[in-house]
């Protein structure tokens, strides 16, 4: 397995950028490479199936050693919303937190080959700065199960300097389409692997949200919350309670002037503009080696739980070792296309993060491109393009109902 | 005579000297003031009738120059009150002469005087009215009406004095006055006097009728009465016959009504593995009871220990304590602590207890440094101010959410009271729900024990509903509806 999409790789492609996106529907971007994922179904969170279906999907990527031998692995989990917000009544690792026995199942085979240091890294739902241990035990997982399974394991809660002295600067090779840089926790600079877990689900910025959404969630709300200082960041007892709508989301204001400020602020406030934007620039900025998808249970309607989301089922697990390969695939399993243009499902309101990933050199989303290992996607599609059809319109002020799960 | 504990007590503000103490006050309106005279007739009593409220705190003395007029002017009022079998308890406050207050009580044929301070001796039953702190616990009063409670609910939601710009804490999490916590203070200071709270309905903000729900709920489920004191729109709309005020006031009578059938949950004892140990008083006090407020909002049980009682109390079950106050517990009760640590637990202490023990291996705290002293640790913070907000979350991180005892789910505006009578009777969890909008979704509660059932009381059922419990993480979740306000889990 080769380390896909490289800051050289993508230098080498920067021309692609100013191509844009006006182009024909399914025009691809040809020198954006392609990637390999492989597809395993796995209808079960037995520990015993999702290692075996992971070890195969690993394999059919060239194998783990080759990429985390000797190495140390940051991984970026998507733990959505905050640790006490379930889907009904099921834990949230069966609807929209990736489930631990997949997590520590990639890590046991991770250790088997090699690697001698696993970071689990997330931003722990805003404005929460407690431990990321904390965190996931308040939601379920017990952390202490994934000790042992590498060298060393530390976790860390990126929302905030966490163990670091300062924030790293991550440019983006580019030039970015929203910033020219980013400033992150140091975990995301000091890894030499740089891992995305996550759910597939629905969202409603950015149509799917999905590898490379997760990437999304690397900004430290000391940095991109709401309510940060002009000149100052937010201090961690202050991180504000709406996340990163005024900055990042909607462009309402600048960040801090301890990070860049935007590119250009005159640029459209739609966040249906610039969050796909904004994660094609941290990706670029902050490579992604592997996405694992687990996707033996995961939710439709909503990336948290929510009044219109309903779990799903679709019983696989998928591992790519590029991010715009890998969404695009999750993509058509979802009975997504992911080359549809922004204003076709699932992007009815906003640009396919996907495409402008591709348009930037980061990868293809052209399937006919990307080789499909394991299972084949038309045999194991989960409809979420019916799911989302069937779903009323959203509901406004005074709507109450109770879905069902 | 009936036994003041079988009393259910009402504050009754009306008449001259009620008049003469709020126009001190801001606020003093025309409305308040004819409600004050309305509620001093006879007539007033009407709404009264089929309602649990059998006791009326009606003010007696303040002195006031009205005090006189007051007492002569209450006559008309307890009368009809007698008729109908109400008992009433006269209050006295401020600079009044007590002895003189009380010869006008008992020849006025008042059962009972609500009284400040020391009080002359007689043979009307006197309820002190006082704060935990200097209360006369140790003289075993009948009843104890304990000043200093707080009107219930999300501050700035029902409280705008407090300014609505302190709505929300560090953590995001709506701020929520409630008096659990008062409550497990006091029940450590005397298990089973029983206690009235006597708070006041604010006056400054529109009060739904849930909101009033919410305030005999969050007393109940303290362990406590509530001094029914209503708001003066309500009040008056009383007095008014107004059909709308009457509606709220039959689902406050159904609400105050709940309570007396489980009397046996007041004096239960909490179920915690956190120990929170202090005097609670002096330099101790806003500290001591600031960690008791913030562990509340974690959900996270505790039991109050007092500083006076460390060598001797009851540490079956815990696992932690936390115990930060300057002057640490010497002598027995150290020994006591020490010997809790070195048979595994966990003490949290204030820098003065000292450093013990080897450095715990991989702890990194900001603000305790952790050692392991025999089989348990010792946590010593590293600075004698710290921030409760964040001292109480590392408790309970150092504690390990590993011994979490519940976890709440699709709600985040709850505080609980979990209780045990032991021996094999069920386990009681009382919850509040604070939140203005009823949850839509039903509320998951991850339970540690592994009960096998769980049946369900709100405020003003007569029989429970059962509860599906599934397995999960070693424990049971129980899948509660939707619980707008407050809800009782019978756990076996």
């Amino acid at each position: 397995m080769s380390d896909q999409v490289s800051r050289r790789q993508v230098l080498s492609v920067l021309g692609a950028a100013a191509l844009g996106l006006s182009r024909p529907r399914a025009a691809f971007t040809m020198s954006a490479p392609a990637g390999t994922v492989a597809i395993g179904k796995c209808r079960t969170y037995d520990r015993a199936a999702v290692l075996s279906t992971l070890q195969t999907a690993f394999d059919q990527l060239g194998g783990l050693g080759r990429l985390v031998k000797g190495k140390t692995v940051s991984i970026k989990l998507n733990l959505n919303g905050g640790p006490n917000r379930r889907l009904g009544y099921l834990p949230l690792e069966e609807s929209h937190f990736p489930h631990p026995v997949l997590v520590g199942a990639a890590m046991q085979l991770m250790g088997k080959a090699g690697a001698q240091r696993v970071r689990l890294l997330e931003c722990a739902w805003a404005p929460s700065t407690a431990p990321l241990e904390d965190h996931l035990m308040e939601a379920g997982w017990d952390w202490r199960l994934l000790l042992g399974t590498v060298p060393k394991v530390e976790f860390e809660n990126t929302n905030f300097l966490g163990t670091g002295k300062k924030y790293s600067r991550f440019k983006v090779p580019f030039g970015g389409f929203l910033y020219p840089a980013y400033d992150l926790n140091h975990c995301y600079e000091d890894c030499d692997v740089f891992i995305s877990i996550t759910k597939p689900k629905d969202h409603s910025t950015c149509g799917v949200t999905l590898g490379m959404k997760n990437v999304f969630g690397t900004t430290p709300l000391t940095l991109y919350g709401s309510g940060v200082g002009v000149d100052k960041d937010n201090e961690i007892k202050e991180l504000p309670n709406n996340g990163r709508m005024e900055i990042l989301h909607y462009g309402r204001r600048q960040p801090s002037s301890l990070v860049l400020p935007e590119i250009d602020p005159q640029s459209s406030r739609n966040d249906g503009y610039r969050i796909p934007r904004c994660i094609v620039d941290l990706v670029a900025a902050r490579p992604v080696h592997l996405t694992i998808f687990d996707a033996v249970l995961s939710m439709a309607g909503g990336q948290g739980a929510g009044l219109r989301s309903v779990q799903t089922k679709p019983g696989l697990i998928v591992v790519g070792n590029n991010p715009v390969s890998s969404d695009a695939v999750m993509t058509a399993l979802m009975n997504y296309d992911p080359a549809a243009d922004k204003g076709q499902t699932p992007f009815t309101t906003c640009d396919n993060t996907m495409a402008l990933g591709e348009s930037v050199g980061l990868g293809t989303r052209d399937l006919n491109r990307i080789e499909v290992a394991g299972a084949p996607i038309k045999d194991n599609i989960c409809d979420y393009l019916a799911l989302r059809k069937a779903r009323q319109p959203r509901p406004g002020p005074g709507f109450e109902t109770k879905r069902s799960t | 005579m009936e036994p003041l504990s079988s009393w259910t007590p009402m504050r009754w503000p009306s008449g001259p000297l009620e008049a003469g103490i709020r126009q001190k006050k801001d606020r003093f309106s025309t409305e308040l003031k004819e409600t004050l005279e309305r509620w001093h007739m006879p007539a007033a009593l009407s709404f009264l009738k089929g309602s649990p409220v059998n006791c009326l705190v009606v003010s007696w003395a303040a002195g006031l120059p009205e005090d006189a007029a007051q007492q002569k002017s209450l006559g008309p009022l307890m009368e009809a009150g007698r008729r109908e079998g109400l008992k009433f308890a006269g209050l006295i406050t401020g600079p009044a002469d007590k002895r003189a207050a009380m010869q006008a009580a008992r020849s006025a044929g008042l059962q009972a005087i609500v009284a400040e301070g020391e009080t002359p001796k007689g043979d009307l039953p006197v309820i002190p009215l006082a704060e935990v702190a200097s209360a006369p616990w140790g003289s075993s009063p009948t009843i104890l009406a304990l000043a200093g409670a707080r009107w219930p609910g999300v501050r700035g939601q029902a409280d705008p004095r407090e300014s609505n710009d302190i709505n929300a804490a560090a953590t995001h999490l709506a701020w929520i006055d409630s008096n659990i916590y008062l409550m497990q203070l006091a029940r450590a200071q005397a298990r089973r006097t029983p206690v009235w709270l006597m708070f006041e309905a604010p006056d400054d903000t529109i009060l739904t009728p849930e909101a009033y729900l919410r305030a005999v709920a969050d007393t109940g489920a303290a362990g406590a009465q509530w001094a029914v004191s209503l708001g003066t729109r309500l009040r008056s709309g009383l007095a008014n016959g107004s059909a709308e005020a009457l509606q709220t006031w039959r689902r406050i009578a159904d609400a105050l009504a709940f309570f007396p059938k489980h009397p046996e949950w007041a004096f239960f004892r909490s179920k915690a593995v956190l120990g929170v140990l202090s005097d609670f008083a002096g330099n101790n006090q806003m500290l001591g009871e600031e960690m008791l407020v913030l562990l509340a909002r974690r959900n996270l049980p505790f039991r109050v220990i007092l500083r006076s009682a460390a060598a001797t109390a009851d540490l079956t079950g815990l696992k932690a304590i936390l115990c930060l106050d300057q002057e640490t517990p010497d002598g027995a009760a150290r020994q006591r602590l020490a010997s809790f640590v070195e048979q595994g637990g966990l003490l949290l202490a204030s820098e003065k207890w000292g450093r013990e023990g080897a450095p715990a291996p991989g702890v990194n705290n900001p603000r305790f440094d952790v050692r392991t002293l025999g089989k348990g640790r010792l946590a010593v913070l590293k600075e004698s101010s710290p921030d409760p907000y964040l001292v109480a979350r590392d408790a309970h991180f150092l504690l390990d959410r590993v011994n979490d005892l519940l976890r709440f789910y699709n709600i985040s505006t709850t505080i609980c009271r979990f209780i045990s009578a032991g021996g094999g009777k069920p386990d009681v969890l009382q919850f509040v729900n604070f939140a203005r909008r009823d949850p839509a979704d039903g509320i998951p509660l991850w339970l540690h024990d592994s009960y096998r059932t769980a049946r369900l009381w709100s405020l003003g059922d007569n029989a429970a509903a059962t509860v599906k419990l599934s397995p999960e993480l070693g424990g049971v979740t129980a899948q509660l509806p939707s619980v707008p306000i407050y809800g009782a889990l019978e756990l076996s």
